[in-house]
This record gives structure tokens, sequence and C-alpha cells, in this order.
């Protein structure tokens, strides 16, 4: 199901509240919340629901298993076992296509490409039962001896199908009691209606004038303004499509008794493409800090193998986001720069002028959204010319107009929307929210406005067809 | 209670919300319905059974139900849209000029020639020169490279894609027959298809049958599309020019008030230095090559046919097609233009049904379908055995077009033309006696058709088991 579906909004999101609230105890609270998640999950593809409790399943007797036994070796054994046999599923699932396409295409093999089916949510909720393995693990969490918990923990719908990831020690707690609140409810609907408006209108309408654009690889002419007004235009969207999930569900969080930690912060803003990475999916980087590039050594082994730690994390994190090399490259790119930025600039950023680190900073964001969106790398380098202002045309470099037909129909038809749109990235709302105070007019203004937002995306989503977030797909 | 306002507001959008879901269940509509203002069947509420939940179908369509039955939602869907022509969006007006000009600046963007033609501009912008002196020469049994010689084993790749082949390819004709070629860059005609005189004679009395079925003044259009590997090999310059004898041949072979018509004469324009008119993905045809081809057949007949810019198109964007092999994308670079697809919406409102039975109409299905991202978005999918569209003209006719898959991106530019059109897939796996109902002539009797339209492409035209043998049964058989 989708938050930004109707079935959602006028049955689902409704029905659940009423039944959440009115059943005082958290054990039946908790049942009916697990029962809402699965159909949540089983809405869409009511088969994968056995993958996720098999996924579940296996971690949840792996740790009372590893639990049980003091042998640092049987312990590890059991912790592996779980490990693999998750991340066996998701590499099935998600990479054996890959791999078996790389293969073939290496060794020229005519083999055939297995055609799968990548069960939504996989590498969230994979990622989110391994930290409670490996928390148990670690003595950082105590065993669950109730499977249903355990399972509410992973499939819990807010967070399930595109994250933020919730690591299993920050929430153990909540799972046995949480505690609900008018305040918590207030602003755990505004905080979800921001979110709704966020995804049916700042980011579908992106999108919308994203399509407009000269795209490389469709045969469309492409120019230099063009390629960067459409490299903007997808930096617009996915913020928008990503930051939206994460409000809707740290929202929905909220109104639950749940605390989500954020999963972004106006990453637009940031000085530094090391700022960007804490800003940005900040669940996904804590979730590599603490299982990935902490258990390699971080940084206390040295320079060279600082930058190889680094170089692996970032290599996975673009993998993470789909098997595909234009993610794996995106992946790199950011570990280089990151090195760069540690290694190279580390002295002279701080000099700097801030608006000069914000435009590099803007800017090489921006071009790493163009490695993202194509999943096809020559159309990641015809892109990237034409940034450069240059196209390969029979096999020779050739300069490339300044704007393209298809840009100036964009322009004429949107206008200044496109830069409207790129306010709400900066730390506007906060401040002024900080300066307004909390008064009852404010909270007048706030409670009209929230209305007046679900409205129009309500009405906004009954003229449009299925529109999926851009990282169901991861 | 801390903050009773805000919590009110709060508590009342939700009620509100959950209220509107409960009417929708309640009280609105759940059948058919036509969205006037976007040219669609609106979606009935699904049937429930355990396959539908389980393959996601009933969850799929209880998602459309809900927002297209939505109350007053004709009126939702124009507020939505004047909002974002407030904000800089587009009216409709902006969408039928935008579609304009992407098609144009497609055409400008492809004006040079493609990197991969080693031809000189020259000789690519003058092929129907170069293509006349080979026609001419073409033989009966010309000697021929194997289909797809040059560009890859093309046709062996869409084996998998469920739809290849339904006939084996031959590539000699024999005395008397006929044949569909493509001119290779050296100027030697590649026979791609040939078709034998017995078989070109079966197809013949084939169309006869089918036209005597008809009331006196009826008439049988008969056309062979090449598929999309044929239309490439053209525009990316690895091959000079295409032709077929096929119209002649046939035409000289039937009687009175049957037309035979040469696609690759009609394309011809198209296929060089302009914007693929076919799938680059698969081997189905666009919408602009289906316009192309009726517009010249009722140009034939003595009718003005609407122009294509007259229509509305929706883009799908990500559209997937059927993929080639890595090797052949790397060759054509297809795969990303592959990416966008338009189809298009008739100028009227088109009421479509199944036929289940004769006279059993249920239930209305969309005109495209997005949830689709292959050929099937074309016409909402296959959907059989009967689809009959109530085109919203008055002309006093009625057509049955009989066809394969070709016949999806055809159809909606022959809807000014008839009152309704039936059409059915006569392939086996489409046509399946136990639920088709009674043969074909009475389906032209019951339905009052006048005309009759074969739509096929190469794949499955004169050679294969269909027009060798079913269809001649098809019209009088009855296994009900």
């Amino acid at each position: 199901m989708v938050f930004s579906s109707l079935t959602f909004l006028l049955l689902f999101l409704p029905t659940l509240l009423f039944f959440y609230f009115i059943v005082k105890s958290d054990r039946w609270r908790n049942g009916v919340l697990l029962c809402a998640s699965l159909l949540f999950y089983g809405w869409g593809e009511p088969v994968w629901i056995l993958a996720m409790i098999f996924s579940t399943a296996v971690n949840y007797y792996c740790a009372i298993l590893l639990d049980r036994t003091d042998s640092p070796g049987a312990r590890k054994g059991f912790l592996t076992l779980g490990a693999a046999i998750s991340l066996g599923f998701l590499f099935y699932f998600k990479y054996a296509a890959f791999t078996v396409a790389t293969v073939a295409g290496l060794f020229r093999l005519k083999v055939a490409v297995p055609e799968i089916r990548l069960p939504i949510g996989i590498s969230f909720y994979t990622f989110q039962v391994l930290t409670y393995t490996v928390d148990v693990y670690r003595g950082k969490a105590r065993v669950q001896r109730s499977f249903a918990r355990l399972l509410l923990y992973v499939s819990c719908f807010p967070q399930l199908i595109a994250g933020p990831i919730v690591q299993y020690s920050d929430v153990m707690d909540r799972l046995g009691h949480r505690r609900t609140t008018v305040s918590g409810f207030i602003e755990g609907f505004r905080r979800f209606v921001r979110g709704l408006f966020k995804k049916v209108i700042l980011a579908n309408i992106s999108g919308l004038m994203l399509e407009r654009t000269a795209l490389a690889g469709t045969g469309a002419e492409l120019s230099l303004l063009g390629a960067w007004v459409s490299a903007f235009l997808y930096t617009l969207q996915i913020y928008y499509d990503f930051s939206a999930y994460s409000d809707m569900a740290i929202g929905m969080g909220r109104i639950l008794g749940f605390s989500y930690k954020e999963n972004f912060d106006h990453p637009y803003a940031s000085l530094s493409v090391t700022e960007f990475w804490r800003r940005w999916h900040i669940s996904l980087g804590s979730f590599f800090r603490d299982y990935v590039y902490f258990p390699l050594g971080g940084n206390r082994r040295g320079a060279a193998r600082t930058a190889l730690n680094l170089m692996i994390v970032w290599m996975l994190t673009g993998l993470w986001h789909g098997a595909s090399w234009n993610f794996v490259v995106w992946g790199l790119y950011y570990g280089v720069l990151l090195l760069i930025e540690r290694f190279v600039l580390a002295g002279v950023l701080p000099k700097t002028p801030k608006a000069v680190r914000w435009l590099l900073t803007f800017l090489l964001v921006v071009v790493g959204w163009v490695i993202f969106y194509y999943t096809d790398l020559s159309a990641v380098k015809q892109h990237l010319l034409a940034m450069i202002g240059l196209g390969v045309r029979g096999g020779a470099l050739r300069r490339l107009p300044l704007v393209d037909r298809k840009l100036l129909d964009v322009l004429r038809i949107y206008t200044v929307l496109p830069l409207l749109f790129f306010i709400p990235t900066l730390p506007v709302r906060p401040a002024l929210e900080a300066r307004l105070g909390r008064t009852r007019l404010s909270e007048a203004a706030v409670n009209t406005a929230t209305a007046a937002l679900l409205a129009v995306s309500v009405v906004f989503l009954i003229g449009q067809s299925y529109n999926p977030f851009i990282y169901f797909r991861f | 209670m801390k903050r009773p306002f805000s919590f009110a507001v709060a508590y009342l959008c939700l009620l509100s919300l959950l209220t509107l879901g409960v009417y929708e269940l309640a009280f609105t509509d759940r059948g058919e319905r036509l969205s006037q203002s976007e040219n669609r069947i609106l979606q009935p509420f699904p049937a429930l059974s355990v396959s539908s939940v389980l393959s996601g179908r009933f969850m799929e369509e209880f998602d459309g139900f809900l927002s297209d039955a939505f109350p007053r939602r004709d009126d939702m869907v124009r507020f939505s849209k004047s909002a974002l022509a407030l904000f800089g969006g587009e009216s409709e007006e902006d969408e039928n000029a935008a579609a304009k000009a992407a098609l144009e600046a497609e055409e400008i963007a492809v004006e040079e020639p493609a990197p991969t033609a080693e031809v000189p501009a020259e000789t690519a912008a003058e092929p129907a020169e170069t293509a006349a002196p080979a026609e001419a020469a073409v033989p009966a049994a010309a000697p021929s490279a194997a289909p797809g010689t040059e560009s890859g084993a093309e046709p062996e790749a869409l084996a998998g894609d469920g739809e290849g082949p339904d006939t084996e390819i031959i590539t000699e004709a024999g005395e008397g027959g006929a044949s569909l070629w493509l001119i290779g860059l050296d100027g030697a005609v590649e026979v791609q298809e040939a078709y034998p005189a017995a078989n070109l004679r079966t197809v013949a009395d084939m169309l006869e049958l089918y036209r005597d079925a008809l009331p006196a003044d009826g008439e049988i259009h008969f056309i062979n599309a090449p598929v999309s590997y044929m239309w490439k090999s053209l525009h990316y310059g690895r091959k000079l020019g295409w032709g077929c004898d096929l119209d002649e041949v046939l035409q000289d072979m039937v009687g009175e008030r049957i037309y035979i018509y040469d696609v690759t004469e009609i394309l011809d324009e198209s296929t060089y230095n302009k914007p693929v008119y076919s799938m680059v993905g698969d081997h189905h045809w666009f919408p602009m090559g289906a316009c192309m081809t009726v517009a010249a057949m009722a140009r034939t007949q003595g009718l003005v046919p609407t122009d294509y810019y007259e229509y509305l198109y929706h883009t799908h964007y990500d559209f997937k097609g059927k993929p080639y092999t890595k090797e052949q994308l790397e060759a054509i670079d297809v795969e990303a233009a592959a990416r966008n697809c338009q189809t298009v919406i008739p100028v009227t409102p088109v009421d479509s049904y199944i036929v289940k039975r004769l006279t059993e109409l249920s239930p209305s299905v969309y005109m495209e379908d997005n949830r689709f991202v292959q050929y099937g978005i074309y016409l909402g999918g296959r959907r059989g055995p009967y689809r009959l569209f109530v085109t919203g003209y008055h002309t006093g006719r009625n057509a049955l077009v009989i066809g394969d898959s070709f016949y999806h991106a055809f159809v909606p530019y022959l809807t000014p033309f008839y009152d309704n059109i039936l059409c059915t897939d006569p392939r086996d796996e489409m046509y399946n006696y136990n639920t088709v109902g009674p043969n074909i002539s009475t389906y032209i009797r019951e339905y009052g058709i006048d005309d009759i339209y074969f739509v096929t492409c190469t794949y499955t035209s004169v050679n294969g088991y269909v027009f060798q043998d079913r269809l001649a049964r098809h019209l009088y058989e009855d296994r009900r």
C-alpha cells in the first residue's frame, strides 16, 4: 500500500487509528498494529509477507540461540547464520540477476539472466532485522522472546517500505510499552500531512517538470542549460519524494507512540559533502557507520585503512540502492569526494566563504543525482558531458547549444516554479516557526494550513494514477 | 486536555477522510461509468476472489475504484488541473501544444543521420531512388541473407516475449509468390518474409469467404505491418530501403471489394531520418505508424482522416517494452528511447466492452491502462475473445477488426469512421472456443458489420496457421 493512495488515506489510516486508540492495553495495540502492518505490506504483493516473516523468524531463533550460549564461537556462528540467510535473501532477490549478467558479460557466456521480482522494502527490512541480531550479539539489546513483537518491529508499517531504517536498540523499549499523547497525536498528524503534501504536490510536480525536459538516451536534443535544469529538477524530486515518505513515517510513528529519529535535515543547505551525508538519509548513514564502518576499523587504523574503509562503505551504499553499475559509481563518487574533503581540503574548506562552499556542495550533489538517475552508464556519460556543453556524435565531441526546445517549453509553462520549489528545501520553516513561537494565532494558522494541505493533497490524488515513491524500488 | 482545538482539527480531518471512504464504499455506483473529462471508463468495484487477491489485482483495482468513485470526481480533476495551470502547470491546450512541439523537436533532433549510420547523408536522405531499382529487380526467389543477419538475431530475440513469430520465416517465395525485403547498404536485396503462391491462394480464398459474409457493399481491408526491427534498421541507417509486393500479387488474386495495402509504401517516408514510429523495445508499432496507415487506407476509400495531432496522447514514462539482447541494445542504443511510449486517446469518448458471448457485454475496460509497462497499455491490454468499441460517432457503419496485437494501436484511429468496432484476435491463445461463443459470421450478422479489417504484423501474417487454417474455420464453424 502507498501512503499517497486513497485506500490508505480514506480507509486504512482512520480505521487503524480508531481500533488502535479504542483498545487500551499495549498487548492489544501491538496486535492491532501487527495486523495492520501485515495488511499494509500484503496489500500489493501478499506472497512476499512470507519472505519477510521467514527472514524475521530466522533472526528470531538465531538471536535466541546465541543468547543461550556463552561460547564466542557459537555466538558468532549464530550471528553469521542469521546474517547470511537474511543477506542471502537480499542477494537473491536484488543482486542475483545483476551478478549473472555481469559474470556472463565478463566471460562472454551465453547465460539466461533470471527475471526475479524484488519484494518491496526488502532492503529496508533486511537491514532492520540485522540490526536486531547484531545488537543482541553485541549485548546492546536484550533478546526478544516474543516473536510477534519482533515481527512488529520489522513489519511496523510506517517505516517498513522506505525507511527510515530503525535500529532495534532505538525502539525495543517502545515495543513493550508506548505512551501516546495528545501532543504527539497533533504533531504527528501535522507532520504526516506535511509529508503528504510534499509528495503529492512538490515531488510529483517536480517529476512532471523533469519529464518535460530533454533527457539523455531518449534521442532528445540536449543542451548545456537543459542538462543542468533537468538535473536540478531531479534533485528536487528525489528530495521531496524521499523526505516526504520519512515525514509521513515519522508523523505516523509519533501518532502511534513511536519516536523515530529524523532521516533528513535540510541536506541541500549543506556546506560540504560530509555535511550533506549527515543530513541526507541519516538512518542509512548511521546503519553503515555502526554496522560496517566501525567493524571494519573506522578511522582508527591509519589514513590508508580509513580511506579503504570509506570506499568499501560507499561502494556498499551505492549497491544498496540498486543492482546496477550506476549506483556503484554513484557510491564511489561520494567515497572519493569524502576522501578529498577529509584528506585534501580539510584545511582549505573552513577558510572558504560559506556561499562558495554551499554552491560547490550543491553542484556536486546535483552531479551525483545525474549518476543516480540513469541506470545506463552511457546515458550518465552523455548527460554529464552535456553539463559541460559537450555531446558526442559520430564518435567525435561536439559543442551543444546553450538551450534546447524542451527547456524553453518547460520555462514557458512553469516559469519560476522550479526556483519556488527550491525554497522549502532550505531551513525556512523551522526559522519561521521559531520566530513566530507558539501563540494561539500561530496554532490557528497551522491548523488551517494543515486542513488545507490535506484537502488539496486529496484532491490532487484523485486525478493522479498510481504514484509510488522513488525509494520503493530500493 | 492540552491544545483541544488543534486536536479537534486533526480528529475532524481523520473523521472526514473516514466518512468519505465509507461513503464511497456504501453509496457510490459500483458499476461501470464513463468519465467525460478523461475519456475513459472508470474502474468498477473489483470482483473479489482468492486468485485476484493473491495476484494483487483486486487491490490494484480497489485503489482505482476509490479514486474513480470519488464524489464529484470530474470536478476534482478539473480543479486540480486548473490549480496546476495557476501555478504554471499546463492546460489541455498546453498539453496538446507541448506534445506537438515535442514531436517536432524530436524530428529536428534526428535530422542528422544516426551515429551508427555509415551511409553518407545524401544516400540516406534519398532512399526512394536508391530503393527503386532494387525493388524492380526483386526476383520471386531472391538470393537473400537470413532475416536479421546484419543486425544480429533480432527475430530470435523476440522468441521469448510471448508474441514472437507465429509462422516459420520463409525466405524464398517461388513463382507467383510475393516477398517483403530490405535493401542492404551494398544494394543487395535481403528478403525478410516470402509468401509462396499456394499460401497466398489460401489467403485470397479466405478473404473472399469473409467478403461474401458481408452485406453487398461491405469491404475487406488487409494490411501486413512490418515488425519493428525492419523499421529500425532503416531508421538507424543499417539498411537503405525496404519494399513489399504482397499487395500487388494478392490484389490480383482477389475479387472486388477486397483491398490490400502495402504498409512499407505507406510508411516509407517515416522510416528515414524521422523519429522511430515503432516500438524500439519490442516488435510493435507506435500510434504514429498506425495512424499513418489508417489515414492512407481512409483516403483510398475516399474518407477524410483525422489529423494525428487532433488526438490526445498520454505519455507513459519508463515504458519497458520488451528488450532485445544486450548486444543489440549496445548496437542500436534503443533502451533509453524505449522508456517513453505514447498511447492515443480517441477524439470522442469511446465506450469499450468485453464481449464474452454474443450479447453478453461486461465489464467495461480502460482504453488505456497505466498499470502495464508493455504493449498491453494499448486498449487496456489483451482482452478476449472480443472487444466492442462504441465510438460515439454516427456514421451508420460498423466494422470488425481481425488481427494480432497490432490492432491495439490501430483501432483508436478507426473510430471516426464507424459507430461500433468489434475486434478479435484469432490466434489460438486468444481465441478460446470455450469463451468465444458463436462463429464469426454470427457476430458479423448480430453486430451489423459492414467492413472487415485484417490487421496483423509480418509475424502472424500470410504464412501463419491463423491465415492458412483458422480464419476460414472460425467464420462458420460453431463449437459452442
